[in-house]
């Protein structure tokens, strides 16, 4: 298979529904996790800071999703792998040594049998390769960002109320023993022992968040020097970020996804990309019938 | 040789020629621009990357960049000469007269910083994965090249970035179609382009790098990245 040209750059843009609150980091302020906020001119040329989530952060979501994807078509075997090529898959490589040559059979061979790379871009050895594919920041649908929404978004009601209505703050705890039967039993132990016990403290901790009901628009553009393999791996990868849950797709973005946070509805149209299923069909078929090349160039790219 | 390509020593001043449209490109901004403040960004640099991307989406193949030369993309732009500002410029830098230097007549980006601001981008390791997928015993997170990374760079927003150019309007719009980011880390959705269009030329094209013997370090043409375009700039226009 070689890979083959499209002929226009592609704009997929879409909108999150958060149906849980959304944090995403800026570090922290006492107990508080701070939400992460992004400095946005305002048409009278004033400047607010509204709350976003970074392309980095939607950009990884996508990246992962196609790793975790390949390793689970391709049945690769635990422990199998060298550093190198897991970082390369998940993390997008790294510089690890200098050198004046392009290696270009190389880059030809990964175009051809692990598009996934050429989408995302990815570093190795001496070579940096620049993806074609541009993950935007999903801003908040509110008052300040208004002038810069899509059309679909600029509409809604969120769209002229201030950001700070949609801010929100969420705690969470961890369990204190103290007092309770794990405790007693804990110090029946150490009685038996002769240990001192470790007295236990209450933590409790908040994070600043976006509440449930807050709109995110975000959006996704694939250059024209995109291949059509490159158009139906994106399809592959949001597919799997955006699985279709109960007839609508749902994300987790964010942090603290594990808990619960982050989670969304998601109105997107990938068709403009290709179909989903036929995408989907082909890449597996292509990831099981090339599967040593596969490993072996992904070897061969960090070497 | 491709016809997406400028041939060597094929290039003249063609800035008084009358097929050349003055024309202003405004681009409005959604996301502040990584990488502004240190980049005069003409916009032959952006146009140049919108002609790859046009290039390669018909099916030309493009002569690889090399480290050691890159090609000139051809762009509806006019162009102008000057004396070079360094004695051993690379002989495909030069114009027709085989004397001269030449370069695309645009300005370089004009604009009013409104704020300047930082982009961060995070690079967390994947470790579990490494636990998962290798047998290394460990994994360094702040040592080696698979570290643990927080990159912040310099970002300044802006409301518009405007180019003056001396321009064929049609082939502009064109290639304008391309451009969909502006300045670094672009990928990850900085400095993203909201709309961009042309007007009927308002501004001075001349407000660029030009070479100057007496300027500081400085690139003459796009891409203005590649070593070779390198050489003692200044404002200041030469004879």
């Amino acid at each position: 298979m070689n890979p083959s040209m499209t002929t226009s750059r592609v704009h997929v843009p879409y909108l999150a529904t958060l149906t849980a609150p959304l944090h995403h980091g800026a570090g922290t302020a006492g107990n508080t996790i701070l939400l992460r906020t992004g400095p946005v001119i305002l048409p009278d040329g004033r400047v607010a800071k509204v709350p976003f989530v970074s392309g980095n952060s939607m950009r990884h979501l996508l990246r992962a999703a196609l790793a975790w994807h390949a390793a689970r078509t391709l049945e690769i075997p635990d422990g199998s792998l060298i550093k190198p090529v897991v970082d390369l898959l998940w993390s997008g490589g790294a510089i690890t040594r200098t050198g004046a040559e392009t290696r270009l059979d190389i880059l030809r061979r990964v175009e051809r049998l692990h598009p996934p790379l050429t989408l995302m871009g990815y570093s190795a050895a001496a070579d940096m390769t620049a993806g074609t594919l541009f993950v935007n920041y999903l801003n908040l649908v509110c008052g300040e960002n208004q002038w810069r929404l899509p059309p679909t978004a600029r509409d809604l009601p969120h769209a002229h109320k201030p950001a700070a209505v949609f801010r929100g703050e969420e705690f969470g705890t961890r369990h204190d023993v103290s007092g309770s039967p794990v405790d007693r039993y804990i110090q029946a132990v150490d009685d038996l022992l002769g240990a001192t016990s470790t007295p236990t403290t209450q933590m409790i901790y908040d994070m600043q968040v976006l509440i449930p009901g807050s709109v995110l628009a975000g959006s996704f553009d694939l250059a024209a020097s995109a291949t059509v393999e490159h158009r139906r791996v994106l399809a592959v990868a949001l597919d799997e970020v955006m699985p279709l849950i109960f007839g609508r797709r749902t994300v987790k973005v964010g942090a603290k996804t594990a808990i619960g946070y982050g989670v969304a509805n998601v109105d997107i149209d990938l068709s403009p990309l290709c179909d989903v299923g036929e995408a989907r069909e082909w890449w597996e078929q292509h990831l099981r019938d090339h599967r040593e090349e596969i490993l072996a160039v992904w070897r061969e790219v960090v070497a | 040789m491709s016809t997406a390509t400028v041939p060597y020593g094929t290039v003249e001043d063609t800035t008084t020629d009358s097929r050349w449209t003055p024309v202003t490109v405004v681009a409005t901004m959604a996301e502040a621009i990584t990488g502004l403040g240190t980049n005069p960004m003409p916009l032959d640099g952006p146009l140049s990357w919108c002609a790859a991307q046009a290039a390669l989406a018909a099916g030309v193949s493009l002569p690889p960049v090399g480290k050691e030369w890159t090609a000139d993309l051809v762009l509806p732009l006019a162009t102008w000469t000057a004396p070079p500002s360094r004695p051993d410029p690379d002989p495909r830098l030069l114009a027709a007269d085989g004397q001269r230097v030449w370069g695309w007549a645009c300005s370089r980006a004009e604009y009013v910083p409104v704020a300047h601001t930082v982009t961060q981008i995070r690079r967390r390791p994947a470790a579990a994965e490494m636990a998962r997928y290798t047998q290394d015993r460990k994994h360094h997170s702040g040592l080696g090249p698979y570290k643990a990374r927080d990159t912040t760079m310099s970002a300044t927003l802006v409301q518009e970035i405007r180019w003056h150019a001396l321009a064929d309007w049609d082939g502009l719009a064109t290639l304008l179609e391309h451009l969909t980011h502006l300045g670094r880390a672009t990928r990850h959705g900085n400095g993203r382009i909201l709309r961009a269009e042309i007007r009927p030329g308002v501004g001075d094209w001349t407000i660029r790098p030009w070479p100057d013997p007496n300027g500081g370090p400085g690139s003459i043409r796009a891409p203005y990245h590649h070593h070779t375009r390198r050489m003692p700039c200044s404002s200041t226009r030469p004879a």
